[in-house]
């Protein structure tokens, strides 16, 4: 005869609640810090017919989305047992999370610098270059009029907020609206770079500061008067306009024939040797068979040998 | 047998009560937990006082979001509440039965609508007209948001104040229109101030859903944390925008524990409107005890004869 | 008054009528403007949920096609579908459903059926109530914390699921409440004087009566849980694998349909030449089948009510629009 106080709801519940919680504090302790270190980095390939398995995490660069995103679409195809997420939030989160251990790959538009590798506390980062990745200044095609093309003091005086209208460069009567980046882009600091010799400082505080290349490429499209720049694998959309730069055009035989001068590596970078899974990942992106693939041409892209 | 079966269902479904319970409580404590760990980062100055969130700096100053989320609030509130009371009193005092129970549907879908449908209209209708109407910029921020949430807030407020003001008895609005009183002074002299418990309570909850809006909020703000808002039409942010955009790419543990604290802020501002509802609730009820009557010169020796109650 | 000469009184009289006749005039002048402006408002609000509808179907409908509902989208071309995104949705919509009912409807019984004014049904209503007012921000967050991180579950349906499941269990469970609470006390009094038990009078009168009105909650639930967005992005995730399309694991990331549309606008497909034809037409989905179960519902809700018991009026669904 089981005691009454057995049958009170309050005891029941107790050991209905009291059951699962023991197995799922006991079941998670345990594998816990195995499967947090496994959601993190990547299973080892088994060994027989070298089939891969696992999942990556990638992350950072907008600009490098595009490629890296196609490039794991193909992998995938190839290994239908791996999995791959590949996400935006720019160069700097990228090389951020990947040091925390959050990420197996960063994606970044520079590469890291020593001094960041000890504020980030992995001096033992290594970068892989995918690409080689050109930007180029666009605006709405409402301001410019006829102009195509702006030289380099130009574009230093409009990005620092020294022109402020664009009859000041030959266009239309109408204030220039400046649509930055966040200051973690990559692609901000390849613009840094080429403009202000890496003086970002000198970048005017501008009517925003976008998250992404793409959402740049909508502010762009849709506002009259407003300039920025991007990536070359968003240049493609029909209301921009792309300018040339001193006289040359941005196509890809400019760009490689090393004419074009905004722009440089992309990097794929790892916290120490890449775990198996991503080194086999980053082995295909650096393959011929997918550097001299349609991908590269089709997203704007130069191949890195 | 059945005994045993009786007690163990009771006994379930005291479970699933006491997991809904729980999860309240867990609820306060993770998020807070994790969301006060910020102050082991900074101190509460810093971090309430600062005026730039800026991930890449890794400052982290709430006072963008906290502004950002008052303003467009008490902008959305201004506009909504009065609105939201005219659409309620139509339908419960103006309306003939067929309009009144299309404008129900109405409201019930409106209701239903996805967030993020609300968001995307907001890109594609009214980002570009505000760029139209302030003649240049981006055309997002405050008042692009302000203006889409009017519209999200619409179907609580309205169907809350509706319920209000169908629970006031018919004798108060008989009484009104007994002594000649036209249909509007009817509502604005008599119902409306009767109704006040349940408006406060619709306005207030028509509130918190504003400032918990996430989505339709974050795709038309602009999304600039780094700085104060500095108008209406220039990029701003409010709290739930900033923690959606910046959460899944959280750049340190500090701004992963910033972020949880702005979350548990929300939390916190939300409770209190709840409680606020409560406390409305009940100043407006307690009936004031009855007052003598002022006499007037003839009724005097009627009353002191007893012949009129006082 | 009574001492005054006669012609004073009659002209007192007078001026008095006079503005008396004038506050009436100017009172209805009022009542009427206020009328119009309040129909205007009224009409104007109408006026343009409607045109909310018609643009985003407009806008969507083009893209609409069997391919466009079966196929997945290419990151390079255009011409991609939604196929994943929808069935990602339905899975996440299932498995919410499927955590949630239990509890809430069992909740739901408990606080109508057993629970005695004490310190301990205090607490459970309370928390009900609050959990109700959370915004579905702050249930992301949390998701994050619990499910992605603690329980290591990671970026999953899964995760996004839970998250659901509790946000919506007080919408849940105050709908629930409500329909067992409206069933007439003469059912129970019939079946305990035909000698059952409290259990099975839950189980065969009360129970069976209540079920339009839990039917109702399902679906109002699932309506909510379809269209819910930032709770996702931050326990779900943004992406879908290829190899992991129409899968059936619930420890992938997912990308449900509310979501992609966000990702389409706001973090980009680059690459993707139509995305915004297929955000146009996403939008459209989504807006139909928001419909659907709308005018669903409220087809159904009155047949059953009528079926299951005579002639009652189903329990009014007023809970989603309180916070």
């Amino acid at each position: 005869m089981i005691q009454r106080w057995v049958y009170r709801p309050w005891t029941a519940f107790a050991l209905m609640l009291l059951i699962p919680a023991l197995v799922a504090c006991g079941g998670a302790a345990s594998p816990h810090a195995p499967t947090a270190a496994a959601s993190l980095t990547t299973t080892a390939p088994t060994s027989t017919g070298g089939e891969l398995s696992g999942q990556l995490t990638i992350a950072g660069s907008s600009a490098l989305l595009p490629l890296i995103q196609e490039a794991a679409n193909q992998f995938q195809t190839k290994n239908p047992k791996v999995q791959i997420t590949v996400t935006a939030g720019g160069s700097g989160a990228g090389r951020t999370q990947v040091c925390e251990g959050k990420i197996d790959i960063g994606n970044s538009d520079v590469p890291i610098s020593d001094a960041e590798k000890t504020k980030l506390n992995c001096p033992d980062a290594q970068g892989v270059a995918v690409a080689i990745q050109a930007f180029d200044v666009v605006a709405n095609k409402q301001g410019p009029g006829t102009v195509t093309n702006l030289t380099k003091v130009q574009m230093m005086d409009i990005f620092s907020g020294k022109i402020t209208s664009w009859k000041d460069v030959g266009g239309d009567d109408t204030p220039i609206v400046l649509v930055n980046r966040a200051k973690g882009s990559g692609t901000r600091a390849n613009m840094a770079k080429f403009l202000f010799d890496g003086d970002d400082a000198l970048f005017a505080a501008g009517a925003s500061e976008e998250d992404n290349n793409e959402t740049v490429k909508q502010t762009v499209a849709q506002t009259p008067g407003a300039i920025s720049y991007l990536g070359f694998a968003y240049l493609s959309d029909p209301s921009l306009l792309a300018f040339s730069l001193d006289g040359v055009a941005p196509n890809k035989s400019d760009i490689k024939a090393g004419k074009w001068l905004i722009g440089g590596p992309g990097y794929a970078i790892t916290k120490g040797a890449p775990a198996p899974l991503a080194k086999a990942f980053l082995d295909f992106v650096t393959s011929a068979e997918f550097q001299g693939g349609a991908t590269f041409d089709k997203l704007g892209f130069v191949a890195v040998k | 047998m059945r005994l045993r079966q009786g007690v163990l269902a009771q006994s379930i479904f005291f479970t699933a009560a006491a997991i809904v319970a729980i999860s309240t409580a867990a609820l306060l404590l993770f998020t807070g937990s994790r969301g006060l760990a910020v102050f082991s980062f900074m101190g509460p100055g810093e971090f309430f006082l600062g005026t730039s969130w800026n991930q890449n700096d890794q400052t982290f100053g709430v006072l963008p979001l906290l502004l950002g989320s008052l303003l467009t609030v008490g902008l959305t509130l201004l506009i909504s509440g009065p609105l939201a009371l005219g659409v309620a009193i139509f339908m419960v005092e103006i309306a003939p039965d067929p309009v009144r129970r299309v404008m129900r549907t109405v409201v019930e879908l409106f209701a239903a609508l996805p967030s993020v449908i609300y968001g995307l209209l907001g890109l594609t209708l009214v980002v570009p007209w505000v760029r139209v109407i302030t003649g240049g910029g981006l055309g997002k921020g405050i008042l692009a948001a302000v203006i889409v949430l009017v519209f999200m807030t619409q179907p609580t407020m309205v169907s809350i104040a509706e319920d209000a003001l169908r629970a006031l008895p018919e004798s108060l609005r008989e009484g009104a229109l007994a002594v000649g009183a036209t249909r509007w002074q009817m509502i604005w002299r008599v119902l409306l101030p009767a109704a006040r418990p349940g408006l406060i309570t619709a306005v207030v909850l028509g509130t918190g859903r504003a400032v918990g809006e996430t989505i339709a909020v974050q795709m038309v703000i602009g999304n600039i944390t780094s700085r104060l808002p500095e108008s209406l039409v220039r990029g701003a942010t409010t709290m739930p925008a900033a923690i959606v955009t910046q959460l899944p790419e959280a750049t340190s543990p500090e701004h992963r524990a910033a972020l949880i604290m702005v979350a548990f802020l929300l939390l916190l501002i939300t409770f209190g409107l709840i409680a606020a509802v409560r406390a409305a609730g009940a100043i407006g009820s307690p009936r004031r005890p009855t007052r003598r009557r002022r006499l007037t010169p003839t009724a005097r020796p009627a009353a002191a004869k007893g012949a009129i109650d006082v | 008054m009574y001492n005054e000469p006669r012609e004073a009184r009659v002209t007192r009289d007078v001026v008095w009528e006079r503005r008396i006749i004038a506050a009436r005039r100017r009172a209805a002048l009022v009542d009427r403007a206020m009328t119009g402006l309040l129909a205007l408002a009224a009409l104007g609000l109408a006026l343009v949920l409607s045109a909310i509808i018609f643009i985003i179907l407009r806008a969507g409908l083009p893209a609409l096609s069997w391919s466009f509902l079966t196929s997945a989208s290419s990151i390079t071309d255009p011409g991609g579908g939604i196929g994943p995104q929808i069935f990602v949705s339905i899975y996440v919509l299932v498995l919410s459903l499927l955590i949630a009912t239990p509890v809430g409807v069992g909740a739901a019984i408990y606080l109508a059926e057993y629970a005695r004014p004490g310190p301990a049904t205090n607490a459970i209503r309370f928390s009900t109530e609050a959990l109700a007012s959370v915004p579905s921000v702050v249930f992301g967050v949390f998701g994050a914390i619990i499910f992605l991180t603690t329980m290591s579950l990671g970026f999953s349906v899964l995760s996004g699921s839970l998250t659901l499941a509790l946000l919506n269990l007080p919408l849940m469970v105050r709908i629930a409440e409500d329909a067992i609470r409206s069933v007439p006390v003469a059912y129970r009094e019939a079946s305990l004087a035909l000698g059952a038990s409290r259990w099975e009078t839950i189980r065969k009168a009360v129970l069976p009566s209540a079920l339009p009105g839990i039917i109702t909650a399902l679906v109002l639930t699932g309506g909510r849980i379809l269209g819910e967005t930032a709770p996702l992005i931050l326990t779900t995730g943004t992406t879908i694998s290829p190899n992991a399309r129409y899968s059936l694991n619930p420890l992938q990331t997912g990308e449900t349909l509310a979501v992609h549309i966000w990702v389409l606008k706001i973090v980009g497909v680059p690459g993707l030449k139509d995305a915004q034809l297929v955000a146009d037409g996403s939008a459209a989905v989504l807006l139909l089948i928001v419909l659907l179960i709308n005018l669903a519902m409220a087809f159904f809700t009155t047949r059953l009510t009528r079926r299951l018991r005579g002639v009652g009026r189903a329990p009014r669904a007023g809970g989603s629009k309180k916070g």
